[in-house]
């Protein structure tokens, strides 16, 4: 699996197309600070929140918030690196060569997530490095003290990177039942906005927990608790070890 | 006892209602370039598959280097194998697609990755991205990431499909030198027959999903020599009339016939003095040298078995 790992990375390296996500993630990032426009897919936001972050003059912890509220247009963007990594692998028949490497099937799965994961977090990373970097170039004060900025940015990064991971490994399974890279991209798309729609629409208070943007937000402003975020951990377990689970019985019945 | 690298026994496999494979058994052996033998749908690419495990195997049962088909992880790693049509990531060059099927092998050499450029004769192109090589280099990138980690055992689905005759020779002094100086098994199928019988050493037939015929290639040499077949009455009398009328060299397949390794005689001629000289004959046919024509033969011969049935 390492060996595979290895060649994903070898491979993201060699493509304009992961140099480009991070250009535009950059980007982004430095235009929502800069401009002060929050924006995302949101169903339950607190509206003093937007309020403030759209009055006021933001902080660096101000900028971290909007970052976090924005973070759901991201996962347009991150797709691309969804179709490279394992995409690629179904569109160019490439996964001949992978899979007669002598990797078992549940190590490819596995190692497809596990660089989904790593390349979503490098770049959520870079997301909230931006806005801190950009702030500082702008003369932001911090509004809070550097130790607490930090922990939210850190917390916040993780968040996102493995709330966008969970719904990267829904598209694997897709991928792995239909093997089309448009309908598993659709499913991407989509995702987020039926997520919020029905939060709405339905008043399906069951699927607060898997409107992760939400969870994120929600962190962001600090509202929710550690003490509070077991559910949703437990939700993303259930729904990882679902995927990964199914993906791998899918592709071990496939004619490949 | 020659140590059996792969042996495929009363493997079946159905598609829907189709049924791709019929209770197939062979076996091949260290040192073997299996050539398998079959029209478009009887189950060639179906084998391979199932060996290298990218179809699930259902019925019957595979072992590759002794390993058995539900736990030979380790025997593909000393497995290359290019099936279907060669895959490569087309925005990578050939260098880098190499360098790819180096760190998903465990290889560090960079040496090895130029010496696979170089054996394939891709030297000028591997800068050159995938996408923007000609169908024949493609094969050979797909080859050269197929002998890349060095498998004791290759297979090869249609190797020399759209390369150029040049391009075919070279493939074929590429396998003679994978055999015979790194002693890599290997099975392979291509629809260009005559290439085939430059390169195998045993031949395996499969007709709509049944394993037909094998046969060494010294076997298939005797079987499909040009000449001519009698069926008579008295063999030791015909072989006594052959002899003396310097009519050679000839066999005696059995107790009523009689094969002369000459296709060029006037048959008319022959049944005359065979007749002459008080041999009843029964029977005479002409045997074609090549082996399309061996092939076409046992088709023929197997489907008409199969009306009868």
């Amino acid at each position: 699996m390492i060996n595979q790992l290895r060649a994903d990375a070898f491979r993201l390296t060699r493509l304009t197309g992961f140099y480009l996500t991070l250009l535009l993630v950059i980007g982004y990032s430095a235009l929502i600070t800069k401009t002060k426009s929050v924006g995302g897919i949101m169903a339950d936001a607190n509206e003093n929140v937007l309020h403030h972050l759209a009055h006021s003059n933001w902080s660096i912890i101000d900028g971290i918030r909007g970052l976090t509220m924005s973070a759901s247009v991201l996962m347009y963007v991150l797709m691309g690196l969804f179709v490279i990594i394992i995409g690629y692998e179904f569109s160019q028949q490439t996964y001949k060569n992978t899979l007669i490497s002598g990797i078992s099937r549940f190590q490819f799965i596995l190692a497809k997530y596990v660089m989904l994961l790593l390349t979503i977090l490098v770049n959520i990373t870079i997301y909230f490095l931006t806005v801190i970097v950009t702030s500082l170039v702008l003369n932001r004060k911090l509004g809070t003290s550097w130790g607490h900025l930090l922990q939210t940015a850190s917390i916040t990064t993780v968040t996102v990177a493995f709330f966008i991971s969970i719904v990267f490994s829904i598209a694997i399974l897709i991928l792995m039942l239909t093997s089309s890279v448009i309908i598993s991209s659709i499913f991407i798309v989509i995702f987020p906005l039926a997520i919020s729609m029905f939060h709405v629409d339905a008043n399906w208070n069951w699927l607060t927990y898997v409107d992760f943007f939400g969870a994120s937000n929600k962190v962001a402003m600090g509202t929710l608790s550690p003490s509070q975020f077991g559910p949703y951990i437990l939700t993303c377990g259930i729904i990882l070890v679902i995927c990964i689970g199914f993906s791998l019985l899918a592709i071990q019945e496939k004619e490949l | 006892m020659p140590e059996a690298i792969l042996n495929f026994q009363n493997v079946s496999k159905k598609f829907g209602h189709f049924q791709a494979l019929d209770s197939v058994s062979f076996q091949i052996n260290r040192g073997d370039i299996y050539g398998l033998i079959g029209e478009n749908g009887a189950g060639k690419t179906t084998i391979m598959k199932l060996i290298t495990k990218l179809s699930p195997l259902r019925k019957g049962s595979i072992s590759l280097f002794g390993e058995t088909s539900s736990h030979y992880q380790q025997a593909l790693k000393r497995t290359g194998a290019m099936i279907e049509s060669p895959a490569a990531f087309k925005n990578l060059t050939v260098v880098e697609n190499l360098k790819i099927i180096a760190k998903q092998n465990g290889l560090q050499s960079k040496k090895a990755i130029d010496d696979a450029i170089d054996f394939v004769g891709l030297t000028a192109k591997k800068k050159t991205k995938a996408r923007h090589l000609s169908l024949g280099q493609r094969q050979r990138l797909g080859l050269a990431m197929a002998v890349l980690p060095h498998p004791d055992f290759l297979i090869l689905d249609e190797p020399i499909n759209g390369l150029d005759p040049a391009g075919i020779i070279e493939i074929r002094h590429l396998l003679y030198k994978l055999n015979h100086e790194q002693q890599t098994t290997i099975l392979i199928s291509s629809h260009i027959l005559s290439e085939l019988y430059q390169v195998a050493t045993k031949f395996g037939f499969i007709h709509h999903g049944k394993f037909i015929k094998e046969v060494t290639k010294e076997e298939l040499d005797k079987e499909k020599t040009a000449g001519i077949t009698l069926e008579v009455n008295d063999v030791s009398k015909a072989a006594e009339v052959l002899d003396s009328s310097n009519i050679k060299p000839f066999s005696v397949p059995n107790d009523h016939s009689i094969f002369i390794q000459k296709a060029d005689l006037d048959t008319g001629h022959l049944s005359q003095l065979l007749v002459m000289n008080g041999v009843v004959l029964n029977g005479l046919s002409k045997q074609e040298g090549s082996l399309e024509q061996y092939y076409t033969q046992l088709m023929k011969k197997t489907d008409e078995g199969d009306q009868r049935d």
